[in-house]
């Protein structure tokens, strides 16, 4: 098919017919934009006053909580604590001592007479007990009768005092056990 | 129109489309930003409710704790070097003998408080000794019987001789 139109009119056309479609696609464009930011706008407005409300609370928030005063509720609290356990650390040996004379005593055999009686508190608590005798055997029976006693970790009689068992003196030490 | 107007129109419409795209970026841009502010600010409400509650807990503890902790406190307070002597003399004078004050030193301390360590030493018979170390061990202060050495004058005597190391809690050192 031969064309009619001259070179000249053929470009014109052409022109004419893009700009058309670009005016086209321009006004799509920027309907579509347009469409989109006003659809968008309701969203961002919302977000923003929600952002704006959440820091004036977040404001307030800070400004009702002082913070040097929740840091001395917390100071006397931890203060109070600490004197609590040491107190408790303290005391948590009441009583221990006169258990500890009461068992001494209540626990001699006939005829073992009690000369002196040690007693440190540490990390383990010991307990020396010296006196005289009239024979091993007291001795051997006192020792059994301070190990039944649930005071004593450990009862016995130190090397050292070995010998002075046949003069009639004994020694004897105890250590650690519940409530000591 | 002439073909210089339709240009000019396909360029002012142009225009206005990357008008109205670069309005469009831009709000999504603010969104965007918004919404990371936003995000930003729940956090940190989040953390201050949370601190909020922990200070509001923390002034509740203190509050309804206030009177236990004046009392905690008087074990302690005002417990000078006279009224502890005064309080193993006292101890002496209920268990019938009476009690020599040896030593009186600064003991080991504790995070919050400071001890005191008194040395006493008395003579009776075993039973009131012995009542002694009872009455020691129980005085209304927070002390312990660190050490105590009980021993019979001599071998025919009635009287025993007792050294009491009494470790006290104070508020402050001697």
């Amino acid at each position: 098919m031969a064309n009619l139109l001259s070179v000249e009119q053929l470009r014109i056309r052409r022109t004419e017919y893009t700009n058309r479609i670009l005016t086209g696609s321009f006004i799509i464009i920027a309907a579509a934009s347009l469409i989109a930011s006003l659809a968008l706008l309701p969203a961002y407005i919302l977000i923003r006053f929600e952002r704006i409300s959440l820091e004036s609370q977040n404001q307030a928030i800070a400004e009702s909580v002082s913070l040097s005063e929740s840091n001395t509720d917390r100071d006397v609290l931890i203060d109070a604590r600490k004197r609590i356990e040491a107190i408790d650390k303290t005391l948590h040996n009441t009583g221990a001592v006169a258990l500890l004379m009461r068992t001494l005593i209540e626990r001699r055999p006939e005829g073992l007479r009690i000369q002196s009686v040690q007693f440190t508190s540490r990390e383990k608590n010991t307990t020396r007990i010296s006196g005289t005798m009239e024979s091993r055997a007291q001795m051997q029976e006192y020792i059994a009768a301070l190990s039944a006693s649930s005071l004593f970790d450990s009862v016995s009689v130190p090397v050292s005092a070995l010998a002075d068992a046949a003069d009639g003196i004994f020694v004897i030490t105890a250590s650690g056990g519940t409530g000591l | 129109m002439s073909m210089i107007g339709k240009t000019s129109v396909t360029i002012a419409t142009g225009a206005f489309a990357l008008f109205s795209v670069g309005v469009f970026a831009f709000i999504v841009f603010e969104t965007n930003n918004e919404n990371r502010l936003r995000d930003a600010a729940m956090a940190t409400q989040a953390q201050s409710s949370a601190r909020d509650a922990y200070t509001g807990s923390l002034r509740i503890l203190a509050r309804d704790t206030a009177e236990s902790r004046l009392a905690l406190r008087a074990i302690t307070a005002d417990r000078d070097v006279v009224s502890l002597i005064q309080l193993l003399e006292d101890a002496g004078a209920i268990a019938g003998v009476k009690v020599f004050i040896d030593a009186v030193s600064s003991g080991e301390d504790e995070e919050v408080l400071q001890s005191a360590v008194v040395s006493i030493s008395a003579t009776g018979s075993f039973n009131q000794v012995n009542h002694l170390l009872s009455l020691v061990e129980v005085l209304p202060a927070a002390s312990s019987i660190t050490h105590f050495e009980l021993e019979r004058e001599n071998a025919t005597s009635q009287n025993w001789n007792v050294q009491i190391r009494v470790r006290f809690l104070v508020e402050d050192e001697f």
